[in-house]
């Protein structure tokens, strides 16, 4: 299998376990904890669009969809917001910087394996 | 007037509110945003009438006002917006039901990688239903979870669906994809069946409070 569909699986086996801790958080009543399952979820979601433009080389649909899910995440609050914004500028930046290699997102320490912070709370 | 001391004419909810030319518009965007009343947000941007995505409002965050067109903000009451997405939730947790049908069909084909994206895609929705459900709690007059359902409370199908998403989450970490498609056709999809029904009854008996709970 492709280095990028290994990752990009990765990717969503994390969200995966995002929706499922927000689940939990949501039922416990723990609005702090979900502020900032959602912060860590528009990072994921920062990946994605990284990770989709970097093996298509420009914007795609599919990264135009997680951006869209970005729109959702910021209407929760200031702090999230904030979280999202330093992330595209960061995006932006590597973009305009041509620093953005293949390489650099396998190794970005944001995309961990089987999500191992999610691995935690459980 | 010099370009110094001119000042431009911003739209908020149209609303006119003035700014200094030589304000970026990131100041401006912060100034609209920090003067809102807790309960509203800002929904909306837009240059001469052009809605301006979330990507392209951080690129223009050093840019001068003078520089730019006719910049609106459309800002939404948060109750406002919660009603506005519960009319769009049981259609959210309609789609899920075809969302895992379709999903099943995609690994049985073995297309793995539209697959996954798609389980991306049903993981976002149940986000945003997760989201709502926790606006309608923090902005809701009266304890959502207690809502009284065909199958218990609003709180038990929450319960079902975290352990459901719990053992989904396992079989895709596992790639057990047939334990995983066996789970969200039979437990996951019944429990959004009760979702919609869930949201069907917030849609009309959900009422905001005048200013949100502190928790």
């Amino acid at each position: 299998m492709e280095e990028w569909i290994q990752t990009k699986d990765r990717i969503i086996e994390e969200l995966f376990a995002l929706t499922f801790r927000l689940s939990d958080e949501v039922k416990r009543g723990d609005w702090e904890a979900m502020d900032l399952s959602l912060q860590e979820r528009a990072k994921v979601f920062i990946n994605l669009i990284r990770l989709d433009r970097a093996h298509a080389k420009e914007a795609t649909d599919k990264d135009v969809y997680w951006g869209k899910q970005l729109e959702i995440i910021k209407k929760s609050g200031d702090e999230t917001y904030a979280v999202i914004r330093q992330e595209l500028v960061n995006l932006a930046n590597e973009f305009r910087a041509g620093e953005l290699s293949r390489k650099q997102i396998f190794e970005s320490e944001m995309i961990s394996p089987k999500g191992n912070k999610i691995e935690k709370s459980v | 007037m010099s370009a110094e001391t001119r000042e431009i004419e911003v739209n908020v909810d149209e609303v006119a509110c003035a700014f200094g030319a030589q304000a970026s518009f990131g100041d401006v965007s912060n100034s609209v945003k920090s003067q809102l009343p807790n309960n509203r947000v800002v929904t909306e941007v837009f240059i001469d009438n052009r809605f301006i995505d979330l990507e392209e409002e951080i690129s223009l965050q050093p840019i001068l006002m003078a520089q730019l067109g006719n910049v609106a903000f459309k800002t939404k009451e948060i109750g406002m917006l919660i009603r506005e997405s519960l009319e769009m939730a049981p259609q959210i947790c309609a789609a899920l039901t075809m969302e895992c049908e379709e999903i099943r069909a995609l690994f049985e084909q073995q297309t793995f990688v539209e697959a996954h994206e798609r389980v991306g895609e049903l993981s976002a929705l149940v986000d945003w239903l997760l989201q709502l459900i926790s606006g309608m709690q923090s902005y809701g007059v009266g304890d959502f979870r207690d809502t009284k359902l065909n199958s218990g409370t609003a709180m038990d199908s929450v319960r079902r669906m975290e352990s459901y998403l719990s053992q989904l989450h396992g079989a895709l970490v596992a790639k057990d994809y047939p334990q995983f498609t066996d789970l969200l056709t039979r437990d996951f999809l019944a429990e959004t069946k009760i979702w919609e029904e869930m949201f069907n009854k917030a849609r009309v008996e959900w009422t905001p409070q005048k200013t949100p709970k502190i928790n």
